[in-house]
Order: C-alpha cells, then sequence, then structure tokens
C-alpha cells in the first residue's frame, strides 16, 4: 500500500479536482457541496438550474457529460480509498431536495480561493460545534469567562478558584460550574471534606446533584426548576460576597456516575423533527442556572483538550476565554490546530477572537526573558487567526503589543500551590502570596469581565 | 469643563506640525529638558550620545545661544550657564573658524596627525588671534605639532585665566559623523584624535569640549587608546522615558499660542494642578514632569483610559509609547509628538461636532500613530540615507520571516552594492555607508539594520521588524484570516 492516498492527500487532491471543474458541473454557478462523510469518503451535491452536463439530460450535450465522466474518473483516482460506496460520487439535486438544506448548514465553509457557491461539509463524529455561531442571547445575562487549557495540570482549576474568591471578596455573586465532567475538581476544592454520617444520602455540605444529573434528566424532560436548586450550594470559602457551586457530580452517595456521563453528549431529536446538539442543551443549562441563581458572573471550568465539551464552551457560550498555556511545543502545536481550523468560518472567527486571552500559567517568578518567550510563541500561533495583510485597522497586533489577545497575562509558579486545597492550608489564601503568584491575572481578569467605564 | 473641540485646537495649535519641527527652532517656553538630558549638558559631561532625533543639535543650538543659555540657566538652574564663553568646534554648519570636511581630508592626505588637527582648532578658539600668522589649517596643525610644549602653556594660562574670572568656556562638537563622508577609516581616525584630547581635557578646570555623539560612531577603532574607557563609560545618553514625552508633550499644550489657557484650566479641573508662570512661559508644574501617576491621570482625561477594540489592556498611556518604539524601545520624541497631533486632527475629523467624551478618540490615535512610522524612517534616512536602498525591496515582506527571505530580496535589488557605493537613492549624499558591512557578507548588513534598532531577531531566528518602521517600509505582520474590504 505504498501508493496509499491519506487522508489529508485525498481532501487536497478532491478540492483540487473540484475547483478547476466547477464550471462543468454548474455552469450557472448556483450550488455545489463537498461532502466529506464520518468515514471520510466524498460526495459531490450539485444544485444547479442549468441541466447541460446531467448524464440523464438527452439533448445534444454529449462533450459535457463526457467531460463530467473523465472528471468522476480522475477523481476517483484522486482520493483512492476515500472514494464513496458504489463509487456514486456525484448527485444531481432538483430546487426542492432537501439535501439542498444541507448547504446553509453553519458549520460548512467556503475554502479560500474558492467562489462561494461551492462549500465544503465535513461531516465529523465529534467536535462538529468549533465551527458553530455562538448561540443568540435569550436573557440580559451575567458575564461568562471560561477556563481551558490544551493540557491539564497547569493549573487552571486552582486559578478559577482564586478568582472566584477574590470577586467573592468584591461583593459579587459567582457562580462556579464545573465542566471537567471526565475528572471533576472543582467541587472538592471549593466544598467542604465532611465526612457523611449514618443515614445521608449526600455528602454533608454539597448539592444532591451535578451538572450530569441535569442531561440524563433533561432527556426525559425532567430538568426543571426543582433540579436545578439540588445542583448547587454555598462554598464556606466565600467572604463578603457569594459563592454558588455546580459540580460536575452531585453528592449523592448512591449514583452511577459513569453511566450518566456516557449520556451526557448526545444530540437530542426534538418533537419538531430537529436536532438539539449538546450545545444548545448546555446553553439551556447555564441558562436556567443563571435565571434561577441571578449571579453577577459565571466562571466556567473546561475540560482540557480539544475535546466536544470545549468546542461549545470555548465557541458557543459568548463567554470570554482564557486559554492557558506553558511554553511549550505541545502546547502551542495544539493551539494551532485549533486556530487553523477555525480559519475555515471567518465571520464567526472574527467576533470569537475578541474574546479570547492568553494565561501564561507557572511562569516562573525570577526569569523575565520566560514572559516574553512566551508571547513570541504566542504571537506566532495567533497570527492564524489575526488578519492577513493587516492595516492600522485590522485586528493583527505585534508580539509585545499588552493588548493584544495572545500577550500572556502571568501567573506565577510556587511550590505552595502544588497541591490546592484552601479549606485546609490556609496559607494559601494569604492577600500577600495570592497577590504575588496570582496578582497580574486577579487585575485583568477583573477587568476583563467587569470592563470599568469611563466616567469623563 | 473645557470642550473636546477646544482641546484639540489646542494640540494643533501648540505642537509643531511636521515642517516646523524639522527647521525651527523650538520657542524659549516650548523647551522641555529631561532630567537625564540636564545632566547630559552641565559641564561636566564631555561626552553626549543620542540618536536622530533625540535633540544633540537642539541643544547644540541652545547652548550657542545667548538668549537660550539664559533660560536655561533660569529656568534649569544652570548658574555656570549665566557666564559662560561658548563657540563651536565642528558642526554640520560650515564657517571658517573650523576646517570643514575637505580641509580635513587634505589635512589627512599631508600626513597631518588627527589629534594634532583638533589641537589647532581647540587653540584657535580659546587663544583668538593666536594663529595670526598662519592662514591656513595645514600651516596652524604643523606648528601645533612642532611647539607641543607651547601649546599646553598657552592652555593652560588661558585656563588659570578663565578660572580667575570665573568664566567657563565651552567648544561643542557636533555632526562628528560628517567629518569624512564615505570613509569609516577617516571618519574614526579624526574621532580617536578628539576623544583622546577630550581625554586630556579633565585637567583643565574652566576649558571644557562637549562632543554630541551618534551611538554608532564610538566604536573600537576611535576608542583605541589607553584609559579610553574612564570616557566612554561616564558618556551620558539623551534619553527620552515615557515620563519624558509625556512631559514634552504637557509643556508644549500648556505653552501653545491659543488654547494654551484652555489646557492649563484642564489640568486644574481634572488633576487639580496649577500652572505658574510669567506671561507667555509656563513651566510644566513639578508634579507633571515627575510623577507618571498624575500624568496617567491627565491623559486618560484626555484620550479615555483604554484603546477599546474588546481588551481591557491596552491602558492608552502605555500604548502610545510602546507602539511608537523601535527594537530597543526607543521613541523620537518627534515621532511621538506628531503621532498625537495627527491623532487630534483625525479626532476632529471622526467626531467634527464634538460629541465624543475625549479630544482623542482611540482609533484616531491608532491613526496618528500608524503616520508617524513615516516620520521616524525619513529621521533615519537623515542619518543613514543609505538605509532607504536597504528598506525599499523589502516592500510586501511578510514578518517576521526568514533571513534568507531578505537575502534574496537584496540580492534581486542589488542592494548590497548600492547600500556600499553610493548608486541607489542616496548617490548625492555627503554620507557615511553603514558600518562594517561588505560586499561579499550580505549577513553583515541585516546586523547593521539590527544595531540600527531597525530589526530584531525573534528567539527562533527569524527577523521581525518593529511597526514604527513596518508600516512606512510597506511591509505586512502574518495573518490567517482574510480581510474583508
Amino acid at each position: 500500500m505504498n501508493n496509499a492516498v491519506r487522508f489529508d492527500a485525498a481532501f487536497s487532491n478532491a478540492l483540487e479536482l473540484l475547483q478547476k471543474n466547477l464550471l462543468l458541473l454548474a455552469p450557472a454557478m448556483e450550488r455545489v457541496l463537498l461532502v466529506r462523510d464520518v468515514l471520510g469518503c466524498f460526495r459531490i451535491l450539485v444544485n444547479d438550474s442549468s441541466t447541460e452536463a446531467r448524464p440523464d439530460n438527452q439533448a445534444d450535450s454529449f462533450v459535457a457529460q463526457a467531460n463530467i465522466e473523465n472528471f468522476a474518473q480522475d477523481f476517483l483516482v484522486g482520493v483512492g480509498q476515500y472514494a464513496p460506496p458504489a463509487n456514486n460520487l456525484i448527485q444531481w439535486l432538483e430546487a426542492d431536495n432537501p439535501l439542498g438544506d444541507l448547504f446553509d448548514l453553519p458549520e460548512a465553509w467556503t475554502p479560500p480561493d474558492s467562489p462561494s457557491y461551492l462549500k465544503v461539509l465535513d461531516r465529523l463524529v465529534t467536535g462538529r460545534e468549533w465551527l458553530l455561531p455562538q448561540l443568540p442571547n435569550k436573557l440580559p445575562r451575567p458575564p461568562r469567562a471560561v477556563f481551558f487549557g490544551l493540557k491539564g495540570g497547569v493549573g487552571r482549576s486552582t486559578a478559577l478558584a482564586v478568582l472566584a474568591w477574590h470577586l467573592s471578596a468584591q461583593g459579587k455573586k459567582v457562580l462556579v460550574i464545573d465542566l471537567d465532567l471526565e475528572s471533576p475538581g472543582l467541587g472538592p476544592i471549593l466544598l467542604p471534606t465532611s465526612l457523611p454520617q449514618e443515614g445521608d444520602t449526600c455528602v454533608p455540605g454539597w448539592p444532591t446533584f451535578g451538572v450530569v444529573d441535569w442531561f440524563v434528566e433533561d432527556t426525559v424532560g425532567q430538568a426543571d426548576e426543582s433540579l436545578i436548586r439540588d445542583m448547587y450550594v454555598r462554598s464556606p470559602l466565600a467572604s463578603h460576597g457569594d459563592i454558588l457551586v455546580v459540580p460536575a457530580c452531585g453528592g449523592l452517595l448512591d449514583q452511577q456516575y459513569l453511566s450518566k456521563l456516557s449520556r451526557a453528549y448526545l444530540d437530542l431529536p426534538t418533537r419538531a423533527g430537529e436536532t438539539e446538539l449538546f450545545g444548545d442543551r448546555l446553553a439551556c443549562m447555564l441558562d436556567q442556572l443563571e435565571s434561577v441563581v441571578s449571579p453577577d458572573v459565571v466562571l466556567i471550568d473546561s475540560r482540557a483538550g480539544l475535546h466536544d465539551i470545549s468546542s461549545v464552551t470555548l465557541t458557543r457560550l459568548g463567554a470570554h476565554n482564557f486559554l492557558f498555556a506553558v511554553n511549550t511545543r505541545q502546547t502551542w502545536e495544539g493551539y494551532r490546530h485549533l486556530f487553523r481550523h477555525w480559519q475555515r468560518t471567518p465571520e464567526h472567527l472574527r467576533d470569537l477572537r475578541k474574546h479570547l486571552s492568553v494565561v501564561g500559567a507557572l511562569c516562573p517568578a525570577a526569569d523575565e526573558s520566560y514572559l516574553q518567550e512566551l508571547s513570541e510563541s504566542a504571537a506566532d500561533v495567533f497570527a492564524e487567526i489575526y488578519d492577513a495583510d493587516a492595516g492600522a485597522d485590522d485586528f493583527n497586533y505585534a508580539p509585545g503589543a499588552e493588548d493584544a489577545p495572545h500577550y500572556p497575562i502571568a501567573i506565577h509558579a510556587h511550590a505552595e500551590y502544588a497541591i490546592f486545597a484552601p479549606q485546609e492550608k490556609a496559607a494559601q489564601l494569604n492577600k500577600n502570596l495570592i497577590q504575588f503568584v496570582f496578582g497580574d491575572f486577579l487585575e485583568n481578569a477583573t477587568a476583563i469581565l467587569f470592563p470599568e467605564v469611563d466616567e469623563t | 469643563m473645557s470642550s473636546v473641540t477646544e482641546l484639540r485646537q489646542c494640540f494643533l495649535g501648540g505642537l509643531p506640525d511636521e515642517s516646523q519641527a524639522e527647521h525651527d527652532m523650538p520657542k524659549p517656553a516650548q523647551i522641555y529638558m529631561p532630567p537625564a538630558h540636564r545632566r547630559a549638558l552641565s559641564l561636566d559631561a564631555p561626552l553626549v550620545v543620542g540618536g536622530r532625533g533625540a535633540g544633540k543639535t537642539l541643544w547644540l543650538r541652545a547652548l550657542k545661544d545667548k538668549s537660550y543659555r539664559e533660560l536655561l540657566a533660569k529656568a534649569f538652574e544652570f548658574p555656570d550657564f549665566a557666564s559662560i564663553e561658548v563657540k563651536i568646534g565642528f558642526s554640520t554648519e560650515s564657517s571658517e573658524n573650523v576646517p570643514d570636511s575637505r580641509t580635513l581630508n587634505d589635512l589627512l592626505r599631508n600626513q597631518c596627525d588627527a589629534y594634532n588637527i583638533w589641537s589647532a582648532v581647540i587653540l584657535h578658539a580659546f587663544v583668538p588671534g593666536h594663529f595670526a600668522l598662519q592662514s591656513t589649517w595645514g600651516a596652524r596643525t604643523r606648528w601645533v605639532a612642532d611647539n607641543g610644549e607651547a601649546v599646553s602653556n598657552l592652555l593652560r594660562s588661558v585656563d588659570s585665566e578663565a578660572a580667575q574670572s570665573a568664566e567657563n568656556k565651552l567648544l561643542l562638537f557636533d555632526g562628528l559623523d560628517t567629518t569624512a563622508p564615505r570613509s569609516w577609516e577617516d571618519t574614526q581616525v579624526l574621532l580617536k584624535g578628539l576623544l583622546m584630547l577630550t581625554h586630556q581635557f579633565r585637567q583643565y578646570r574652566a576649558l571644557r569640549l562637549k562632543l554630541f555623539i551618534r551611538p554608532d560612531m564610538l566604536e573600537r577603532r576611535s576608542i583605541a587608546f589607553p584609559d579610553s574607557s574612564k570616557l566612554i563609560n561616564n558618556a551620558l545618553k539623551l534619553e527620552w522615558k515615557d515620563i519624558d514625552l509625556y512631559g514634552l508633550l504637557f509643556q508644549y499644550l500648556g505653552n501653545a499660542d491659543q488654547g494654551g489657557q484652555v489646557f492649563r484650566d484642564f489640568t486644574v479641573a481634572t488633576i487639580r494642578t496649577q500652572w505658574s508662570g510669567t506671561q507667555n512661559s509656563f513651566p510644566l508644574p513639578k508634579p507633571l514632569r515627575e510623577d507618571g501617576e498624575m500624568q496617567q491621570r491627565l491623559f486618560h482625561a484626555l484620550a479615555g483610559k483604554s484603546m477599546g477594540g474588546g481588551s481591557q489592556r491596552g491602558d492608552t498611556w502605555k500604548w502610545v509609547p510602546n507602539h511608537l518604539s523601535d527594537a530597543s524601545g526607543y521613541v523620537s520624541p518627534r515621532s511621538f509628538i506628531s503621532a498625537l497631533r495627527n491623532a487630534a486632527k483625525n479626532s476632529g475629523e471622526r467626531d467634527p461636532s464634538g460629541k465624543a467624551k475625549t479630544a482623542l478618540i482611540w482609533q484616531a490615535i491608532q491613526t496618528g500613530v500608524a503616520k508617524a512610522s513615516a516620520i521616524r524612517v525619513r529621521e533615519l534616512q537623515e542619518d543613514y540615507p543609505w538605509i532607504d536602498d536597504a528598506i525599499a525591496p523589502l516592500k510586501g515582506l511578510l514578518v517576521p520571516c526568514e533571513i534568507k527571505e531578505i537575502l534574496r530580496k537584496w540580492t534581486d535589488h542589488e542592494t548590497l552594492s548600492k547600500v556600499l557605493n553610493g548608486r541607489g537613492n542616496h548617490r548625492n549624499t555627503e554620507r557615511l555607508p553603514p558600518v562594517d558591512v561588505s560586499q561579499n557578507d550580505p549577513k553583515s548588513l541585516i546586523e547593521a539594520m539590527r544595531s540600527l534598532n531597525v530589526f530584531s531577531y525573534r528567539k527562533d531566528g527569524r527577523v521581525d521588524v518593529p511597526d514604527i518602521i513596518r508600516v512606512e517600509a510597506g511591509m505586512t505582520r502574518r495573518g490567517g484570516v482574510p480581510v474583508r474590504r
């Protein structure tokens, strides 16, 4: 199999051949859709009022039909094993064929250098929401912040907990939601760790239910207000204001967490015959929580890595995204993959990129050059989502521009925070130490979430 | 409170426009002296280093002119300057009292020693009439060469006379990069002779030399003499820190012919700071000279706190100098003042009815800062005309980029030979080629650009160009999203 056409080569071959033969397929230049199915195989949907090229056309267009056949043959060679079943490549659609609606899906994208009547649709098994637009706001809602990292273990949840504590000290009512469903962490940090007494059904100080419960109850229409009220409790760490915690896993002692988890990411069919995506459902849960709790701000811990959860939290919730990074190639290559994927839908990206901030995690405090190197690496990768050929008004920043999304907000590395358990270790909430380690982050995050209005 | 339109008028009337900034001496009330410059002007600082636009020529002219000297003595507390005799030992303006570059070339070709040439210049300045019998610089230099002891005695006696009558004598040197056009070798030989003399002048009490020098001039050839480090290490830089740039801005605004009163009232209303002055001259109040936080609050009142655009971190007060700086962080005052003048002008165009909250609108600040790039590039061209030939082929380049991309463009345009032989745009100028650049080592030109802070290196070895140069040079920063126009 030395000559095997691999996944990425198949795509570039397919696109190149299609671009060259577009006018042959659709002389009226109406709609051409290149579909890659979940197995990676290609099909071409043509919806064009000109019928010249169609095989069922009885008129004198033999030349066009011969050319189409040549094209199809070349195409099938070009994509190798990614050919469609039975080599059934081109589907000619009538105007009223519902498949034509695929062209209008928000994740269908026009490749660079192509006319707008050509689109590509990648039928993904997971992660399709990376390219979907932000969900519409139903109500006026509080600012949301999402904490994301390509890699775990860099202090993401710790930073979130410290920010919650800091904002509560300023009198804010903070709603904290743990969406790191595969390795829940915020509950144990922020909620008490007392042992249940005999006869208890739930861990003392914890809410009975958590995020996963909402998803299973929602599938059968039971995600109502009484469930919401059993999903959050007050954290004892709150001072002055309030910290209300929604853990991933509730405190119910007798529960089947993994059975619920495996059902959490479902897209649900609705009564109207449409599909309610996981992201729509998550947004619905958030709206419900916000309307019951009325917080001043919502902090969301997203799980690490390019997972479905993050595809929703980063792109669809209209939140400000704090992207945690350590200066390793692994981190930046991961972000680069994500940004290249986002390039497919520039119209969403133009809004999304305004709400990104890099957080430099575990920065060595004594090393001034570390931050500079970090900002250079970040600038390099963020160039993927900055404007090309940028003029003065365009969205593109120099490496050292402190107002740029890539310019790192620093959190210092400190041994005291290796294991964050502020309820046992009072020193971890020492004001001076917090200021030294998290000062830059707290100041910037507060300014971003609560922008000061100019009084002048 | 004053209206934003009045304040914009104050920027337009109070800040010099491009042609004024280039040619006119600022009025006494507009002169602002940062603390580092005050040290550099003192009589005990023989060596003053500053890049293009840092103020070398301004201070030379101010010291030469009696009325400006009196102003310096009074406003900036230099009592020494009240009774002082100032002469010029060399400058770009020709004079019969100093040899010009052609004469210097003849002298070097006739085996005259640089040290003796400058000794003759100094003697001519400090002992007027001494060379009554020697009418040419050749004859004067030869006399000095033959009468070393007499030279020493003469200078010593003039020095003690001047010291007794408490009248210092100061001899100024500027434009030392133009003593031998096109030859670094001769330029360095001449500079070395002058530096040696300057070093020896430490022994005099009332005779002083002061050299204004471009930073790239002090290189290994000119400082190769015993104990040169004592002189070089004590050189003073004409720095412009952020706080100095804002000091200069507020000095201009507070002394605007029209609108000065508006601005002074504005500082009273916003940061409760009074100006005291006489009729036409209002020195900048101390808090606005020394207190960055006060400056920041005042600038926020003029321009708003943040640069908008979604992020809260673009503090206007830091943003402006940050975006005007070269690869070393240096901001030229002319580009700073011009950027803000343009920002005021552009704010007026965007908001003609004066409904905006602040006099300067952040989008207009962006526009003004982008325009300042042209000014900085022109400033550099004045000192380094060859830079034009090095930058022009890079139009359209995407930065950061690999060194080899630049080298390829330079090869295609025969840039090196244009730069070295003056074949390109600067062929009619009498200026030096870049230092240490050779035809068979194209990378040496990259290094020359880096030492002028026009290029910088990324950690991965690629070359980057700061915005202050990039915009005017027509290069673009890399980006992955096509722009809708």
